[in-house]
């Protein structure tokens, strides 16, 4: 005989969860204990899960499994991380930190590259070319519905898109023991480039308002029917 | 019996040894007791005639004969400088003071140093003049008991070393006169000199010579005569340790820094702050009904208030669900699903934080309803470790609210987390089978039959990228852009994120064929592609919150600019007061 009632596991992660959010929620009220122990079960449950990927999901299926199980060749091949791996732990120790320094150099030289080498091929040419396009009046006219609105449209982007990077050039040819002084002209440029900054910071911010807003809104409408299910039943 | 401590290690012997038994050392003077023998073998000389004779004059410390000297003169003379040409005589009886030779200056003199006696020998020595110094003679009336030797080193402590010094240098033995050229002597009166015609390399050489010993400027030590040890009887020897090596008071040098008044200022600063750092600050005790709690309770209070008043009663605000015809790159993105092939599966990346998972799970979950109204199959990664968990959770709750149910391996596969960031999402891109060989429930999912067909990256019917990162969405669209995929991508993105992703749909050619921006992008999706979406529920007290936000913010910026403007006036009234 079980003194407990038939509860399903949805309703104790619920439980768990109403409990949380208010936890949270009571840093309305100023800094408290709860609210760091919220703070604290988060970080230590997102630590505990992120070691059970590693485990689950890279080490076991891309590593040790080929090892034990595998052929020859790929034995063989797995061999390399694996020796890289163990002198990656070895940064750990400060003793024997200096081990871990060539694959630390390895991972950060081949993430570098694929970084910049996407940020090149896949950011900064067609955004070159989406501004060169947008101010094509050849292109404008063939799209016989809107051509001017589209050719204000590229200016306003061509102006954005050079203004900006203006706004990020800092240095400055001396002249003699004067230090370096823009251009009126530039200055005009960075006025305007700081104007589109301006603009689009803005605009992120709002997004990451609206973004809070919607977690804001899901909880509390959590809560109400998550009370109202425990009253009406 | 006494020890003798070695001069050289600093170690005792016995007395009887004349040498140290650890160093080899010389523990005795060397002449005083040497043998005719070890004197001839010392000197190389053959003829044991004088083999006596220079050893008597050598232990004799009184008599400072040295005969044998003359006689290693070499026989053939070198060739001799023109400015050591002239007339004038060497000065040999001094020649003789300093070798204390009593007889003639024939026999005194090395018989092989004017064998060809062309050259004039120096005149000998009168009965007129004295043969040793006058210091000398001095010295030995006031020292009678004192050998020459003696007093000579006694006289070194008082008198100047350039005296020492000239005594040499006048008696300098010039070896190699040439032939018939008479051998030249300073005159005694130095007054007298006159000046020497020189060649004009020797002129050059001038700063050596002031530097030569005969300079009366350069105080010199006396001439110490070593007593002991391998040198021992021999005097002049350069000493072990050079005079540098002595102790003597370092020179004061100024230790005041050159700095100006600013650098000053600045390295007081500095000090300040390090002073700072170790110094505990005084936690002032936050009040509980401070101002600004109770603002912040009051505003948080009128925004649940609203929220939970939609709940209460529905009917109270409507709110429209925005048209898909407002957002243009989520019709694309409508668009762009609606023509992908049943028959190669969607790459599904979720991407996003459980933070941010209400705002994105109505936007993921959008997109994902209609995959499951269409019967797509699909394939999920995450190149985040909580991603995984994000996936598996809208996976189940799509299900529940189309009631379609979807099996794993069958109808979809979670490939889960992609490690390595860039280079890892990179790799997976050039070639899904290699870097993600098995889903995360341990099958080979390139093995199932929906997903055979995947070979590479252009093997997906469409790619959609679910994601509140700006970083992760830019990441995804630079690696697949670069890579040139076919596939249509299409973003499903936070509202914090549209901006960043929109200019590569609005570019010409688009990067990205479309964005699902936000829960009102969410919401206009749904609202076209299924029908009976539950985020509505979601999307009005939202949008009843936003506008109550955003009264919010604009009073308070407005009461923010008067209390400055206030402020500001207050400040130049005090300030006009003070002036007067």
């Amino acid at each position: 005989m079980s003194f407990l009632p038939n509860i399903s596991s949805d309703f104790i992660g619920s439980v768990i969860g109403f409990i949380l959010t208010l936890m949270v929620f009571s840093y309305l009220l100023g800094d408290n204990g709860l609210f760091r122990l919220a703070v604290h079960i988060l970080v230590g449950v997102s630590a505990g899960f992120v070691g059970i990927v590693a485990w689950y999901n890279v080490i076991w299926p891309q590593l040790a499994y080929p090892l034990l199980g595998g052929f020859g060749t790929d034995r063989a091949i797995l061999i390399i991380p694996l020796v890289m791996s163990l002198l990656l732990l070895a940064k750990a120790f400060p003793r024997f930190s200096r081990l871990g320094m060539p694959v630390m150099a390895f991972l950060v030289g081949v993430g570098a590259a694929a970084a910049m080498g996407g940020a090149i091929m896949g950011t900064l040419i067609p955004q070159i070319q989406a501004t060169i396009n947008a101010v094509d009046w050849r292109s404008a006219i063939s799209e016989k519905s809107s051509s001017a609105l589209m050719l204000v449209n590229g200016f306003i982007f061509l102006v954005g898109t050079v203004s900006t990077l203006v706004y990020f050039q800092f240095t400055f040819r001396s002249q003699g023991k004067v230090q370096g002084v823009r251009s009126p002209y530039i200055d005009w440029l960075v006025q305007i480039g700081q104007l589109f900054i301006t603009v689009a910071l803005g605009v992120l911010f709002a997004g990451v308002f609206m973004a809070a807003l919607a977690a804001f809104v899901e909880r509390w409408q959590f809560i109400y029917f998550f009370v109202k299910s425990i009253l009406v039943n | 019996m006494a020890n003798i401590k070695c001069p050289m290690c600093g170690k005792t012997n016995p007395a009887d040894r004349e040498t140290c038994q650890y160093c080899e050392a010389r523990l005795r003077p060397v002449f005083p007791e040497m043998s005719d023998e070890e004197i001839s073998k010392l000197l190389g000389l053959d003829d044991s005639s004088k083999k006596g004779e220079i050893s008597k004059d050598l232990n004799s410390s009184s008599d400072d004969s040295l005969d044998w000297l003359y006689q290693i003169v070499p026989e053939e003379k070198a060739e001799e400088p023109d400015f050591m040409q002239g007339d004038e005589e060497l000065p040999l009886e001094r020649f003789d003071d300093w070798f204390n030779h009593p007889e003639n200056g024939d026999s005194g003199l090395p018989k092989n140093l004017f064998d060809d006696g062309d050259v004039q020998t120096a005149p000998t020595p009168t009965g007129d003049e004295p043969l040793e110094p006058d210091w000398l003679l001095k010295m030995e009336e006031n020292s009678p008991g004192l050998s020459p030797h003696e007093l000579e080193t006694e006289a070194g402590d008082e008198e100047s070393s350039s005296e020492s010094l000239d005594f040499h240098s006048d008696h300098l033995l010039i070896w190699n006169a040439e032939e018939g050229d008479t051998i030249r002597s300073e005159p005694d009166n130095r007054e007298d000199l006159q000046g020497a015609d020189l060649p004009s390399w020797l002129e050059a050489m001038k700063p050596v010579s002031a530097l030569s010993p005969a300079d009366e400027d350069i105080p010199l030590g006396p001439i110490s005569v070593e007593g002991a040890g391998p040198l021992a009887g021999l005097e002049g020897v350069i000493p072990a340790e050079p005079d540098i090596a002595y102790s003597r008071k370092p020179f004061n040098f100024s230790v005041k820094l050159q700095v100006s008044d600013y650098q000053q200022a600045h390295a007081a600063l500095l000090e300040n702050l390090i002073h700072a750092e170790g110094k505990a600050s005084v936690i002032s005790k936050k009040e509980f009904f401070a101002p600004k709690n109770v603002l912040r309770s009051v505003l948080a209070l009128l925004l649940i208030l609203s929220i939970l008043l939609t709940f209460i009663i529905p009917g109270l605000l409507q709110v429209n669900a925005p048209g898909l015809q407002n957002f243009p790159s989520a019709w694309a993105a409508y668009q762009a699903i609606e023509k992908i092939s049943l028959e190669k599966p969607v790459l599904f990346a979720i991407d996003y934080q459980p933070g941010l998972s209400a705002e994105m799970d109505a936007v993921a979950g959008s997109v994902l309803k209609h995959l499951y109204s269409k019967k797509a199959k699909i394939v999920l990664v995450t190149t985040q470790p909580l991603g995984l968990m994000q996936a598996e959770r809208l996976l189940s709750r799509s299900s529940q609210e189309t009631g379609i149910q979807y099996l794993p391996s069958q109808d979809y596969a979670n490939l889960g987390y992609i490690p390595g960031g860039h280079s890892g999402l990179l790799g997976f891109i050039a070639d899904p089978r290699r870097v993600m060989p098995f889903a995360v429930d341990g099958s080979a999912v390139w093995q199932q039959p929906a997903f055979q067909v995947v070979n590479d990256i252009s093997s997906f019917s469409s790619i959609i990228i679910a994601t509140e990162d700006t970083d992760k969405a830019r990441n995804w669209i630079e690696q697949l852009t670069s890579y040139a995929t076919p596939a249509p991508i299409i973003m499903a993105v936070s509202a914090q994120v549209e901006p960043v992703v929109a200019p590569y749909f609005h570019a010409s050619p688009s990067k990205i064929q479309g964005i699902i921006p936000g829960l009102a992008g969410a919401m206009a999706y749904e609202s076209v592609a299924y029908h009976p979406g539950g985020i509505i529920q979601t999307y009005t007290p939202f949008s009843i919150v936003g506008l109550l936000a955003v009264i919010m913010i604009l009073f308070g910026s407005v009461f923010n600019g008067f209390a400055t403007v206030i402020s500001l006036q207050q400040k130049q009234e005090r300030n006009r007061g003070d002036g007067k």
